[in-house]
C-alpha cells in the first residue's frame, strides 16, 4: 500500500505555527475535523502521548489513534521549521509530523500497515533532510512518491 | 453535545486504545516502529479509564459496560443521516428533537448521539 496515494494537499501543512505538544496536535487535527470531533481526537491523542511520546527521534513524530469520527484512515502531514517540543525519545524538537487516525473497525489492519509504512518513509525523508525541500504540498507528495518508488 | 455524551465517547476511545495495546501483533508493530512506552501501558490506560468512569453516574456507566459486553464493538454511536451508526436502522424522528439528552437506539440499544 502506497502512502502517497493517501496524501492530500489540503492535509499537508508545511509551515506549522504551533510550538507545543497540545497545540500542534490541535493544528494537525484541524486539517480533518473541527469542533467537538476535534476536541475528542486531541484528547485521545494526548492520552496516547501519556503512555510515551510518539516522537521517535531525529525530529519525527507519528501521533496516532483510532476514532469513530473518521470512516476511513486519514493522514495529516505537518512540518515545522522551528521545531516543536514533543518530549521525543531523544529530547530533540520535532520538525516532521505524520498524524494517523483510523476508524475502530479496520479490516485488513490498514492502520498497522500504514503506521509501519510511515515509519519507513520517514527514515528516507530524514536523509539529507529531504523533507525540508518541498515548497508546496504537491511537491511533498511527489517526494514521497519518489521515495516509495525506490523502496 | 452533553457532558455525559462527551465522557462516554472519551471512554469508548480509551477502550479502542486498550484493545490495541492488549493485542500482541499490534504491540509488536508499535515496538518495531520505535515507540517507547511505559512498562505497562494497559495498566496505565485502565487507571485513566477508572478516573473517567467516575465522572459519569454509575447507572450510565453500567449501561455502557452492558452494551459493550453485548456488542463487543461499540456502545455509543453517531446518528448518520437519521440512521443508527451501530445497527443502521432508522432512528425515530421524535428522538432527534432531544439532542441534549442521552438516548438509546430503540432497535439495538446502543447509546446514540447527533454530531
Ligand atoms: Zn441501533
Amino acid at each position: 500500500m502506497n502512502l502517497y496515494s493517501l496524501l492530500k494537499p489540503e492535509r499537508i501543512n508545511l509551515d506549522l505555527a504551533s510550538r507545543k505538544k497540545q497545540e500542534v496536535l490541535r493544528e494537525l487535527v484541524g486539517a480533518i475535523r473541527k469542533n467537538e470531533d476535534a476536541d475528542l481526537l486531541v484528547s485521545t491523542l494526548l492520552k496516547r502521548e501519556d503512555l510515551g511520546s510518539t516522537g521517535i527521534g531525529k525530529g519525527v513524530a507519528i501521533p496516532h489513534g483510532r476514532s469513530l469520527v473518521v470512516d476511513k484512515l486519514e493522514l495529516v502531514v505537518g512540518r515545522s521549521k522551528e521545531g516543536v517540543s514533543f518530549d521525543a525519545i531523544d529530547k530533540k524538537p520535532v520538525h516532521l509530523f505524520f498524524l494517523i487516525v483510523a476508524p475502530p473497525q479496520d479490516p485488513g489492519n490498514q492502520y498497522l500497515i500504514i503506521l509501519g509504512r510511515v515509519a519507513v518513509v520517514c527514515q528516507e525523508l530524514l536523509k539529507r533532510k529531504a523533507y525540508e525541500k518541498p515548497e508546496t504540498p504537491e511537491e511533498f507528495i511527489k517526494l514521497v512518491k519518489e521515495i516509495e518508488g525506490k523502496l | 453535545m452533553s457532558e455525559e455524551i462527551k465522557i462516554l465517547l472519551e471512554l469508548q476511545h480509551l477502550d479502542y486504545m486498550i484493545k490495541d495495546w492488549r493485542n500482541d501483533e499490534t504491540r509488536k508493530q508499535f515496538q518495531k516502529i520505535g515507540f517507547k512506552v511505559e512498562d505497562d501501558p494497559v495498566q496505565m490506560l485502565l487507571k485513566k479509564r477508572e478516573k473517567l468512569a467516575e465522572r459519569i453516574n454509575k447507572s450510565l456507566y453500567q449501561m455502557y459496560e452492558r452494551i459493550l459486553s453485548r456488542y463487543k464493538d461499540w456502545a455509543i454511536v453517531p446518528v448518520l443521516n437519521g440512521f443508527c451508526g451501530g445497527c443502521f436502522s432508522k432512528v425515530p424522528t421524535e428522538l432527534s428533537g432531544q439532542r441534549k439528552v442521552i438516548n438509546n437506539c430503540p432497535n439495538c440499544g446502543r447509546f446514540i448521539y447527533w454530531d
